[in-house]
């Protein structure tokens, strides 16, 4: 058993929840650090938004998209990459994230971290689970049993279209996505398929989206100019579903 | 000396026939679909389950009797080979008189033949985990019996086994003195008679489309009415044998521990997975607009089994009684699924519970979760017991 892996009640309660998985994605929000504000830099923000084709149709839409009329899309990973150097400020105050194992499910299914942020696994259910990820900095295979729980420190960061995926090797349909960025400009789209970064250096990025779960992908490249106010309202259609390869 | 195996006398002229037959009733299939929501219906989520993902049947948005292949689980226990199709080879040995060494392309120039079969994983529905690995698929391919029957099988030979090119380290007597290390391929196997009743399909196309290498590229067996188990991927070696098999899935996992009634007695009884149990589930709700303060509800489903008719569905609404479902004449085929739909009438506003349960023709009921079959089986494989679904009407 590893040395991380340590009982809840050693811990205290105070990252036990049974909250919804939509309750949950405001303490992500709220843990992300924000770069010290500068003279000259930047804001961004607008919505995610998912257009329905009848004709085309994503089976998914019933899990992330709550508001058929505004279309607004949960669940959505949004990033910027920036295509030169910045300087990015460092990780001073690691983030806590917790993620629950409830009804055979990973609650919430994705999260967005930065790389020394710590994300603390546990299990509501009455069954043993396990959480386990396969990736050469950041490997682990932990069994869970009721209200036990696991920490993780993420070392490596990832790319936006290629986030860590989880599993539980005792229930093949668990899965959660965890992106881990060395940067703070990503934001995880909540029910209102919202996203804001404040104080982003003028110059050029790859705004990135991945609805990992969905698998809905989108990139755009933006220009951001010193005290710009960008909003930028993304509207994705079956056209970014994923393909699939054809022989995997 | 005389080749005396019956698999080694009789099969060429029937499969030549069978394939015509499959081939003819494979394209009278019409694209049948389970019902689209009416324009004023809407789906009634089932409550407590947890999401569906890729890879995994979607069952509140089925629709099609053959299964996409974004729903399309795979299951494997030594990971996925990459097995390049142009220096593949299928190699047939053991108690033959004729081994044999076959290229992709030699397979694939043999008789072509298609099967039609709903595959599911053992363990589907043993927990709200793990509950939508099923599908139904249309799979090329050559006769297997026909190739046995070129090889010429020796009499002694009884057991056919089939190995693919996925292998791992197995630990034998963990943890005690006499621990063994052995790297083995994955290996299940069938007796002759049982190859006689499945007839057996050396796949290496489903739906038209060249296997996927997730679902056993570039060959995998198919047998129909058995569990995705048995259907062994990355196939390149038929080992003939003429004693038991007894790889870690054929003797020590994929075997079933179920307590059975003796007098006052349950005496456990382990035995091997093969075929697939009589199973029905209910894929989704319907709800019309209220009337008179209760709501008109539809359901339908799939059900499923060893090949065995299916002939009855029933559904049940909470404790009420079992009213018979209409199953779908067609498309019909002896190993796949049958879906099913039936009008509930209309219920009151709240929460309800619905469940199925399908019959065959030799009298089987799908069991209860409490019923002996069930509550006496200590291992999660061959979960086929009815599974009830929660609504909400509020």
């Amino acid at each position: 058993m590893s040395d991380l892996r340590i009982k809840m009640l050693q811990l205290g309660a105070s990252f036990k929840t049974t909250a919804t998985l939509l309750a949950t994605l405001p303490l992500l929000w709220a843990a992300s650090p924000l770069i010290a504000e500068g003279t000259d830099e930047a804001s961004l923000s607008g919505t995610v938004t998912y257009r329905a084709d009848p004709d085309s149709p994503w089976r998914f839409q019933r899990y992330y998209v709550a508001d058929q009329s505004t279309g607004a899309l949960a669940e959505a990973v949004v990033s910027l990459k920036p295509t030169q150097t910045i300087e990015i400020p460092p990780n001073d105050t690691p983030a806590n994230v917790l993620v629950d194992q409830e009804n055979f499910q990973f609650i919430p299914e994705t999260i967005a971290v930065r790389t020394g942020d710590r994300v603390r696994f546990t299990n509501s259910d009455e069954t043993l689970h396990n959480v386990m990820l396969s990736h050469p900095a950041d490997a682990f295979n932990v069994n869970l049993g009721k209200d036990e729980i696991y920490e993780h420190q993420f070392k490596s960061s990832v790319e936006t279209f290629r986030p860590h995926r989880l599993g539980c090797v005792y229930h093949g349909s668990m899965r959660a996505w965890v992106f881990v960025y060395d940067h703070p400009f990503f934001a995880l789209t909540g029910r209102d398929g919202s996203f804001q970064f404040k104080n982003v250096p003028p110059g050029e990025y790859q705004l990135e989206i991945h609805h990992a779960a969905g698998r809905l992908v989108w990139n755009e490249t933006i220009k951001v100019s010193a005290k710009d106010a960008l909003i930028k309202n993304i509207r994705l259609t079956p056209k970014n579903i994923k393909k699939r390869s054809p022989r995997k | 000396m005389k080749s005396t195996h019956p698999i080694t006398r009789r099969h060429a002229l029937k499969t030549a026939s069978k394939a015509l037959a499959a081939a003819t009733s494979a394209s009278t299939l019409s694209t049948w679909a389970l019902p689209d929501l009416l324009p004023n219906e809407r789906l009634v989520p089932f409550e407590g389950m947890p999401r569906t993902g890729t890879n995994r049947l979607d069952w509140e948005s089925l629709n099609e009797w053959i299964t996409p292949s974004d729903q399309v689980f795979n299951v494997q226990h030594y990971g996925i080979p990459e097995v390049d199709p142009k220096t593949f080879s299928l190699e047939v040995s053991g108690l033959v008189k004729q081994p044999i060494k076959l290229s992709l392309a030699e397979l694939q120039e043999r008789q072509k033949r298609e099967a039609l079969m709903t595959l599911e994983c053992s363990g589907n529905g043993s927990s709200k985990g793990f509950m939508n690995a099923v599908y139904n698929g249309r799979w090329q391919g050559t006769d297997l019996r026909s190739l046995l029957s070129e090889c010429e099988l020796l009499p002694s030979a009884k057991e056919i086994v089939f190995f693919g090119a996925d292998t791992k380290e197995e630990t034998l007597r963990e943890g005690s003195r006499r621990e063994l290390k052995v790297t083995v391929p994955f290996g299940r196997s069938m007796s002759l008679a049982a190859i006689e009743e499945t007839d057996p399909l050396l796949s290496y196309a489903r739906n038209g489309s060249p296997l996927e290498t997730r679902n056993g590229a570039p060959l995998r067996l198919i047998v129909p009415g058995w569990y995705g188990v048995a259907n062994v991927k990355w196939l390149t070696r038929i080992d003939v044998r003429s004693d038991r098999y007894m790889g870690r899935y054929m003797a020590r996992d994929y075997v079933s521990v179920r307590g059975e009634r003796q007098g006052d007695e349950v005496v456990y009884v382990e035995s091997s997975v093969t075929k697939i149990r009589l199973k029905s589930i209910i894929a989704r709700v319907h709800r019309r607009p209220s009337s008179k303060g209760r709501i008109p509800l539809r359901a339908m489903g799939a059900a499923w089994g060893d090949g065995t008719e299916i002939t009855r569905v029933e559904v049940r609404v909470d404790e009420g009684p079992w009213l018979p479902a209409q199953i779908d004449a067609e498309p019909k085929s002896q190993f796949s699924w049958r879906f099913f739909s039936i009008d509930l009438g209309s219920l009151s506003p709240g929460k309800h519970t619905l469940v199925s349960r399908a019959i065959d023709a030799k009298g089987r009921v799908q069991p209860a979760s409490t019923d002996d079959e069930i509550a006496l089986k200590r291992t999660y494989w061959e979960a086929n017991q009815q599974w009830p679904r929660e609504i909400d009407l509020s």
